[in-house]
């Protein structure tokens, strides 16, 4: 077993402050996404800093990093502030995962593409020149159908999606302070040889989480599709928010998971919506809208048609 | 030798058959037999162990001392090995014994060095410090790929080129002849092509033992399902003596036909055991488990099926190939069941750079029947007949056609609509499909029975449990005999030193041992009461063993105080498991099965669930309804996992598995676990002195088919391949 020292840290910004003083070091949550990078030797990290003793006090509307998604997909305030975002974390994973699993874990862990995942394979987000995804026969039932660049991964959080949807913001700190970052922003596109997707620099942490309970926030919906009820990720997922006022959509949001590297925002389908009523040919017309520009690879153009079916069906919900 | 008139069959179906019964034998079951505890559910004698976690497996044993031994399996799916450097591996602290195990590889992790270590996590050290140069040759993991005329030779083969091996190829009658003209007799004629995936067996407790030296005496706590043959293979690879080496088999986790013998993991692992003289633990990793622990093959059957337009099946020519990766053993069961006037079979073994198949669960069937099933509902479909009708006019079973009937009510066949009718995206679907299995019950085994002074019974098979329940039936056997309840029964199993059984495959264990340790309490019993009836001075013959008691003198006398009389501490005998009581008469020729599927198919999105499974299953006499139900629930999830989840994914431009574990790897878990209907279907079936058959693999058999056809139905387009994925689904309906 590759060694490494571990530490305990007792505040995000101690962890953060640990982790700046070691180039290798990784910050550990629940240790899902940590452990399984680990088993595989894909990661040999100097030093772990735990945060999994961290707890921040409770305050209104901050949802702390160290949520879990059980924790999360029984909040009774949340199903009428944030629905979505409650039902994408009581989807995910199993109930143990889940009693495990913390937000700040699903916004920052890493894709589960196999070709990422096994040491056998060549990997573009590892730092070989292509994708094995994209080459001649590959396996990419799973992948990204939305223009990928170097990389095909799907983006395998269910929560950001909905806290994109939501405009929340995330609280990152470091050695140096903290900052906001809006959620979306945490999200980058692929490069060669950068492991992460999110904008993240070494020794920074999310802490928190914050959203405005809004018209969109409480009208939201997610789905998702998986072959497996249990212990799967979603070949699709999608966040709609409507604000609807007066019958005309005031504003919406349609956020989608699992179909690009990044959480794929589809602004074009919004806009689409925006300032007219919402009947079932307009919701035709925007989830038609959200997979115009994908581009499926040999292998997952199931998962366009998929990925408009959940457009519909969130829409429609929203719409009665 | 005396004759005893038998009563065979189930209700509604009897017929009467004359047994010549061995001398000292009791006489067989059937359906005249009073039978008291045998029958009734009785739990798993072990449940509470096993779900408490005070059952110890392989994987829990540990010893002072002991060592951590595991295998670099190699990256790549066909390579030689130019220079290996052990160095750093073994100058690492903790490191204790290392050798190479292979130098020409033909698939992905095949064994390329053998460590042992102090500790798990020194022993990954050291198989990560080791530095192996490949040179790496061509590959093929593709089964369609691998039959292509450029292909590479995926492994050397004798008697010929290519990667295409002629299998079985059965003709009927006058052969090909027949069925060209049985085609050509035909009102309709079905052409189609069916596949299915590769499946790993995916035990839960993965392959490996524990080894244990004392002077020359070896002790391997095995995760096996055939104790004796992993004593035999063992000692052979060792060039021991079988009684140097113990192998204990208490409880494992699961095998389904992949843990006979022993690898040469578990050679490697008591090798290392003797080099360090310390136990040596090796248990494979899931990884490693998925790679080279065994598999189902694939299989691609092209099938022409025929029949009259009033529903005759004529002709069934099935052209099928597979890949069970370098081993040549793709076979398949189809065509099957049904009464084709003529049949052809003609199978291909093709050899891939992946591991080799090995047995599993119904071997051969599970895929053969996907196809045979779908295309009886496809040439119902053609004829406008009700597939269950062109069944029930095909199916000279007479065990089955009663099931039929049991299973279309509990299914509500009525229900079923016209292909893909009904409003809104989900649409459900009914499907049926059949089952058959051979009577595997056999010769062979003993059993030892002994009754102690101070009123116990012990009974002792070295056969393991695969996880039927081989203790509990052990003790039922003895207790129904001795007139006692299983409980009072102390039963040891799988420990090689006591009396041989056969290893569990082909679903022979039950009704291999059953009859024998019948027999073992039988002729105890004999020797208590003559030994009893001797002190009392009374006739042996008046005496009886029932409900706890010894019966038949003034007052009976509690079972205990009977034995007390014994001139002995304890009596003692051995049922043998000779030919004479394996020759009793049978009812029917084979085990049969009908499983009928209820499906719910999303056709906006592909996603298919199961909704309910209904599984009318014979397995001849039933002695157990409780662990029968038990084994017919895990035969229909493990179904419902083939059918929509399970596929291994190798990589074809690396020949590396994809998804070696347990989350890509996809198992069915508790929400897709449709609604069971376990209906265990007793018949009486002669065989031998207990009237039992085989269970474990039956109900594994249809599965997947009568899913398969359901989904059919339930959308009106058919996804000819395994696993029923939502990819599939929509493009069968024209969606992608």
């Amino acid at each position: 077993m590759h060694r490494f020292a571990y530490h305990t840290a007792e505040s995000y910004s101690a962890a953060a402050k640990a982790l700046a003083k070691r180039p290798e070091a990784w910050a550990k949550g629940a240790g899902l996404d940590l452990l399984d990078l680990l088993k595989e030797r894909l990661i040999e990290p100097s030093d772990l800093v735990s945060l999994h003793e961290v707890r921040t006090p409770p305050a209104k509307g901050l949802l702390p990093a160290h949520t879990t998604l059980a924790e999360l997909g029984r909040d009774e305030g949340l199903a009428k502030s944030f629905p979505a975002l409650m039902q994408a974390a009581a989807e995910a994973a199993t109930p143990q995962i889940r009693n495990r699993a913390t937000l700040g874990g699903n916004l920052a862990q890493h894709t589960r593409c196999p070709y990422f995942r096994g040491s056998d394979f060549a990997c573009y987000k590892r730092g070989a020149p292509v994708c094995s995804a994209q080459e001649q026969g590959a396996f990419n039932r799973y992948h990204a159908i939305f223009p990928r660049g170097g990389c095909a991964s799907a983006h395998p959080s269910n929560l950001a999606p909905a806290l994109i949807a939501g405009d929340a913001i995330a609280k990152v700190v470091s050695a140096d302070g903290s900052r906001d970052v809006p959620v979306a922003e945490l999200y980058g596109d692929p490069a060669r040889g950068k492991w992460s997707d999110t904008t993240l620099a070494h020794g920074e942490l999310i802490e928190s989480v914050r959203f405005e309970p809004t018209p969109l926030t409480r009208r939201s919906v997610y789905k998702e599709l998986r072959e497996r009820q249990s212990f799967d990720f979603a070949l699709a997922s999608v966040v709609c928010a409507l604000d609807l006022r007066e019958g005309k959509v005031h504003a919406v949001r349609i956020v989608c998971g699992a179909v690009a590297p990044t959480p794929y925002r589809a602004t074009d389908a919004e806009a689409l919506l925006v300032g007219k009523g919402l009947d079932e040919a307009q919701i035709t017309k925007a989830a038609a809208a959200v997979v115009a520009k994908a581009t499926p690879l040999s292998g997952n153009k199931h998962k366009v048609v998929i990925l408009k079916r959940l457009v519909e069906r969130a829409l429609r919900e929203l719409n009665q | 030798m005396s004759n005893e008139q038998l009563r065979l069959g189930f209700e509604g179906f009897e017929l009467k058959a004359e047994a010549n019964v061995p001398d000292g034998a009791p006489r067989p079951w059937d359906l005249d037999s009073k039978l008291r505890v045998v029958g009734t559910d009785v739990p798993r004698l072990d449940g509470e162990d096993k779900v408490t976690g005070r059952a110890r497996y392989s994987y829990d044993q540990r010893f002072p001392g002991m060592v951590y031994a595991g295998i670099l399996g190699s990256p790549h799916a066909r390579a030689r090995v130019k220079a290996l450097d052990t160095k750093a591996a073994e100058q690492l602290a903790g490191v204790l014994h290392l050798e190479p195990l292979g130098d020409e590889l033909y698939y992905a992790g095949q064994p390329v060095v053998g460590v042992a270590a102090v500790s798990e996590e020194v022993l990954d050290d050291a198989l990560a410090a080791i530095r192996v140069d490949y040179e790496v040759l061509p590959h093929v993991v593709d089964t369609d790929a691998a039959m292509a005329p450029n292909a590479p030779q995926a492994v050397p083969r004798r008697g010929g080129d290519g990667n295409v091996v002629q299998g079985r190829r059965d003709t009927s009658g006058d052969g090909d002849a027949k069925v060209a003209a049985a085609h050509a007799a035909a009102d309709v004629i079905v052409e189609r092509e069916y596949r299915t995936q590769v499946q790993t067996h995916s035990c839960l407790e993965t392959h490996g033992t524990v080894c244990r030296w004392e002077g020359d005496q070896l002790t391997c706590y095995a995760s096996t399902q055939a104790t004796f043959a992993f004593q035999n293979t063992l000692a052979q690879a060792l060039k021991l003596r079988p009684q140097n080496v113990t192998v204990i088999t208490e409880h494992m986790g699961g095998g389904f036909g992949s843990k006979f013998g022993a690898d040469a993991w578990d050679v490697f692992c008591a090798r290392a055991a003797k080099a360090t003289g310390r136990p040596c633990r090796l248990m494979l990793t899931r990884k490693a488990e998925h790679l080279i622990a065994g598999n189902r093959p694939d299989s691609i059957q092209r099938c022409t099926f025929s029949a009259s337009k009033d529903g005759k099946l004529l002709g069934a020519e099935v052209h099928s190939w597979g890949t069970g990766g370098v081993a040549p053993s793709a076979s398949i069961a189809n065509p099957a069941v049904y009464a084709f006037e003529a049949q052809l079979s003609d199978q291909h073994h093709v050899l891939t750079n992946a591991g080799a198949a090995r047995a599993f669960r119904a071997p051969a069937h599970p895929q053969g029947f996907f196809a045979l099933e779908g295309m009886i509902d496809e040439v119902a479909k053609e004829l406008g007949m009700d597939p269950l009708e062109l069944r029930r006019k095909n199916d000279p079973h007479p065990v089955r056609q009663r099931q039929y009937e049991i299973g279309a009510e509990a299914i509500g066949w009525g229900r079923r609509k016209a292909d893909g009718a009904g409003e809104g995206p989900l649409k459900r679907g009914l499907g049926v499909a059949a089952a058959r299995w051979k009577h595997n019950g056999r010769p062979g085994c003993s059993v030892r029975c002994r009754i102690g002074k101070d009123g116990s019974v012990f009974v002792a098979s070295g056969a393991q449990d695969i996880g039927t329940g081989t203790r509990t039936l052990l003790a039922l056997m003895v207790a129904e005999e001795l007139g006692l309840e299983p409980s009072a029964v102390e039963v040891r199993i799988g420990h090689t030193t006591d009396p041989y059984g056969h290893g569990s495959g082909g679903s022979v264990t039950a009704p291999s041992i059953g009859p024998v340790a019948r027999q073992a309490a039988y002729e105890v019993k004999g020797q208590l009461l003559r030994a009893v009836a001797e002190r009392l001075g009374v006739e042996a013959g008046a005496l009886a063993l029932e409900g706890g008691q010894l019966t038949g003198t003034d007052t009976p006398l509690p079972f205990a105080k009977a034995c007390a009389l014994l001139p002995v501490d304890a009596i003692e005998a051995t049922g043998v498991g000779t030919r004479e009581l394996f020759s009793m008469p049978r009812f029917a020729p084979e085990v049969a099965g009908v499983q009928f599927a209820e499906v719910e198919v999303d056709v906006e999105t592909g996603l298919v669930r199961v909704v309910k499974v209904v599984a009318v299953q014979d397995c001849g006499l039933v002695a157990d309804p409780l662990l029968a139900r038990s084994q017919i629930n895990g035969a229909v999830i493990q179904g419902v996992s083939y059918a929509l989840f399970e596929q291994r994914h190798l990589d074809p431009k690396t020949g590396a598995m994809l998804n070696p574990n347990l989350l890509d790897y996809k198992i069915v878990g508790a929400l897709d676990v449709p609604e069971i209907v376990a209906i265990p279907f007793s018949v009486a079936n002669g065989i031998s002195t207990t009237g039992m058959s085989s269970l474990g693999e039956p109900p594994a058999v249809p599965t997947a088919g009568a899913i398969g056809n359901a989904v059919a139905n339930a959308i009106g387009a058919r996804v000819r391949s395994l696993p029923i994925t939502p990819d599939k689904v929509l493009a069968a309906l024209g969606e992608v």
